[in-house]
């Protein structure tokens, strides 16, 4: 029997009745090769491995799936509470950009050029700028307010709910969104 | 070869994640015996031999990719990040560095010229998109919509005469009212007063002829530059690419093809007349003014002039306001759309209170937006109106003071007042149209959104025309995924001979359906090509592939119409003859004949008054009348019974004979009368050696 987060994100315990692997986040150890991998220790295996968020706007600490470079799932690490300090580190850098979902922290503007909308927004991964098609076209509303912004690139952005966005983002959103 | 490495050094800037997780610039420099990484300032950061590099990758993370390099013990580094924006770049330069490594460089490479990270073609496309309109773009666009209007000018150019007219007629009424006092009324003329009133008259009657005149000009013409502009904007939509619509959901396009074209039709027709000649109006209404009293023309003149700075700033807002709520209707529409299509889900999952509360908040949306869009404008009318009467109260206040001092006569300050108020009445008409004018503005922004979306699948410069396939198909290292950077398929190379039975397995997601989509050229490879009899399917007139290339679907789907028009979709042409023989030849002859209305019997909305199997075997029976060189089968009875499968086997076997077929199925059994069978996985095909009649045999073992 192993722990799970349950859908109110709280930990509950797992009751065996799925058919995949969990792993026991103090039984795994994540490492960073000098090449920037990341190798992973469980069970008697040990090699480069790579790794997935499978609830990447939802639940982006828990649900982590492992698997080898050719796709062999290990199995689904629940949550990242209970790794020691250097594997989190080691998995969080991995993370970031598993999937790459630039969290908007702010907009700076947002210009309509003809068929297209011009955006340059502060994210977590510095200043952006995106390129994207009509606004009714291109956002999705989450639950929780937040909204994903998708670009021409396919790119999706995480645009957080507007009550925890400064006044000039809200003005940009209050004018186009 | 050793010379040219000798003098060659290929840049490539890329992109890394930085210790501190922001994206920084990076340069990959291949020079003729190593590979540097430098960052932005130029440093180097990390040096590898070239006869120690084994090979570069690319592992896709979600939304971007790592450019991986491995030596030859085996040693991995990742070198470079990019996120989707850049992926053609990661992969020129993961090329750059496999042909570096296998002592392969071609093209620029060779000359030493930098190697950029995404074509300058991409860049400029970017650039263009970023720079406001130059007035010469906008000029283009608004001549654009103008051509909708242009077959009409003559009638249009009349509708604005007679405005003219109606202007210049509607100047007569107030001046009249000034002689009807101070020479009929005041000075008890009766002859005078009489023939005046007779005058008044004959205004308002030729006022009302030429109204009518002007309306029926403007029905006349309205509708049809609707349907001009209905039909270009359906064209748009019908020649745009499989991909397009994958993208976006379908259903607001009936808003937009109908309420679109209706809105900019009105602009067109007599907004911009209207408009103009209401300026006019205003411009000589004024100068009347002007002549009656200068000073207190002037008082108006600049209490308007502030009311139009204030509207001038309202004017934008108003806009954003309209958008949002064109945002939160097309929402709503979406929802509700969604919703019904899955009526039956909804049921089977008892979710009707929850999609009722999702509605509500649609709708509460929908609504807040609608209301603060129209408490914006609240103030705007009784505003304005408020102005003209104090504007009238002071004309009286100042006029009746001259009249007093007889500086002024009392037929004047009439003429005055009713000059007056019919200039505010313009600008209010103005204010009127301008709103509607933005409204209209806004479905021209969309209309032309939509005209200007280049087609992803488009018909070549000079289409090759074949009039007659033999069905030899060459797939050549083929690659293509729906999402960048994610490839579905992976250096496909398949040939299969004119007339051969080809059967496609793999399990889902190897890309056995992408496969038969690309050969049907829904969607263009993203690298290498299918040839039909040597022509390359972006070469060949989509006109003749469409004809040659028939496709029997996994989801049927039926229009609402008969049977009979169901299966000559393809050939609308076709006689009854041929539509019974391809009827027989599906096997679904035999249920049409049965039914009350034989084939003159509806489907309904999808075909929903059919089975399954009767829908797919309908399905067959118009794949068949259209007679085509190369047929696709995807998984064609995949959803029906035992019994139904074969007799759709059957069918399919008729349909087969003398054709190059290409079938996907996971029912082996199907099979068992390939030619070939092609295994994919993962992209990849990993076997095409076996007959069916192996393959199924070792399924089967």
């Amino acid at each position: 029997m192993s722990t799970i987060v349950n859908l109110s994100g709280t930990i509950a315990e797992d009751e065996g009745t799925h058919d995949w692997l969990s792993i026991n986040p103090s039984q795994i150890r994540f490492t960073k090769s000098e090449g920037g991998l990341l190798q992973a220790a469980w069970q008697g295996m040990r090699g480069t491995v790579t790794v997935r968020r499978l609830f990447p706007i939802t639940r982006g600490d828990s649900y982590i799936a492992i698997a080898d470079p050719e796709g062999n799932e290990w199995g689904i690490l629940l949550s990242n509470v209970g790794l020691d300090e250097l594997s989190r580190a080691a998995l969080s850098s991995e993370l970031r950009v598993s999937p790459y979902l630039p969290l908007i922290e702010g907009i700076s503007s947002i210009r309509r050029r003809f068929n297209h909308y011009v955006w340059v927004v502060d994210t977590d991964y510095g200043q952006l700028h995106m390129i994207t098609g009509p606004i009714y076209e291109i956002t999705t509303n989450l639950l929780n307010g937040s909204r994903v912004i998708t670009d021409l690139d396919d790119q999706k952005y995480l645009l957080p709910p507007d009550n925890e966005l400064d006044k000039l983002s809200r003005k940009w959103i209050g004018k186009f969104l | 070869m050793a010379s040219v490495l000798a003098t060659s050094r290929i840049s490539h800037p890329v992109k890394d994640i930085s210790e501190q997780g922001k994206l920084i610039d990076r340069m990959v420099i291949l020079t003729s015996k190593q590979l540097e990484l430098l960052d932005a300032e130029g440093n180097v950061l990390w040096i590898i031999g070239r006869r120690e590099l084994d090979k570069a990758r690319i592992l896709d993370t979600g939304s971007g990719a790592y450019l991986e390099i491995s030596d030859l013990r085996g040693e991995s580094r990742r070198i470079a990040f990019s996120p989707l924006s850049g992926m053609r770049g990661l992969y020129r330069c993961q090329r750059s560095i496999t042909d570096w490594v296998n002592e392969d460089l071609k093209g620029p490479a060779q000359r030493g010229a930098p190697i950029e990270s995404r074509s300058s073609a991409d860049e400029k496309w970017d650039e263009e998109k970023t720079k406001p309109l130059t007035l010469r773009q906008r000029i283009r666009i608004i001549s654009r919509l103008a051509h909708y209007a242009l077959p009409y000018r003559n009638q249009i150019l009349l509708s604005a005469g007679v405005l003219l007219l109606t202007v210049a007629l509607e100047m007569a009424p107030p001046y009249l009212f000034k002689e009807i006092i101070d020479g009929g009324v005041l000075p008890s003329s009766n002859s005078k007063f009489a023939g005046l009133i007779g005058l008044l008259l004959t205004v308002y009657i030729l006022q009302a002829l030429l109204a009518v005149v002007r309306t029926s000009i403007s029905i006349r013409i309205g509708s049809q530059v609707m349907s001009h502009i209905r039909k270009d904007m359906f064209d748009k939509l019908i020649s745009l690419s499989v991909r397009f619509y994958e993208r976006r959901k379908t259903v607001h396009f009936i808003g937009r093809v109908q309420n679109d074209a209706n809105g900019i039709q009105g602009l067109l027709t007599k907004g911009i007349t209207s408009i103009l000649v209401q300026l006019l109006m205003a411009c000589s209404i004024l100068v009347i003014l002007f002549i009656l009293d200068w000073q207190i023309s002037l008082l108006i003149v600049s209490a308007i002039a502030i009311s139009c700075t204030l509207l001038w700033r309202v004017f934008p807002v108003m806009r954003s306001l309209m958008n949002r709520k064109w945002n939160a209707d097309y929402w709503l529409q979406q929802y509700i759309s969604e919703t019904l299509h899955g009526i039956r889900v909804v049921k089977a999952f008892h979710r009707d209170e929850k999609e009722k509360e999702l509605f509500r908040e649609y709708n509460e949306t929908s609504v807040r937006r609608m209301m603060d869009q129209q408490r914006y404008t609240l103030w705007l009318k009784p505003g304005i109106s408020l102005a003209i009467s104090t504007s009238v109260a002071m004309v009286w206040f100042f006029g009746g003071r001259q009249v007093m001092n007889g500086a002024m006569s009392f037929g004047t300050v009439i003429a005055f007042t009713a000059y007056l108020s019919m200039f505010l009445e313009q600008l209010q008409g103005n204010f009127r149209i301008t709103k509607a004018f933005n409204a209209s503005l806004m479905s021209a922004d969309r209309i032309l959104e939509l005209l200007h979306t280049e087609a992803e699948v488009s018909e070549s410069k000079h289409p090759i025309a074949m009039p007659v396939m033999r069905g030899e198909i060459v797939v050549k290292s083929l690659a293509f995924g729906y999402e960048k950077g994610i490839n579905v398929l992976k250096d496909v190379n398949l040939h299969i001979r004119a007339g051969e039975k080809i059967g496609i397995v793999g399990r889902s997601g190897a890309g056995k359906t992408t496969l038969i989509h690309l050969l049907c050229r829904f969607y263009d490879p993203d690298a290498g090509s299918i040839e039909i009899d040597g022509v390359d399917l972006r070469q060949l007139a989509i006109s003749d592939l469409r004809r040659h290339v028939g496709i029997v679907f996994q989801e049927t789907y039926l229009f609402d119409g008969t049977i009979a028009d169901n299966i000559a979709f393809g050939c609308p042409e076709a006689s009854p003859e041929q539509i019974i023989a391809a009827a027989r030849q599906a096997n679904a002859h035999g249920f049409i004949s049965r039914l009350p209305y034989g084939y003159d019997t509806n489907v309904g909305e999808r075909g929903e008054h059919l089975s399954g199997g009767e829908k797919q075997r309908i399905s067959i029976a118009r794949t068949l009348l259209q007679n085509p060189s190369v047929l696709i089968l995807d998984e064609a009875t995949s959803s029906v019974d035992i019994e139904t499968e074969r007799e759709i086997q059957e069918a399919l076997e008729q349909l087969c004979k003398g054709r190059t077929t290409i079938a996907i199925a996971h029912r082996l059994h199907t099979l068992s009368n390939t030619d070939r069978i092609v295994q994919l996985d993962k992209g990849r095909i990993i076997d095409s050696t076996k007959s069916g009649y192996e393959y199924v045999g070792e399924g089967v073992r």
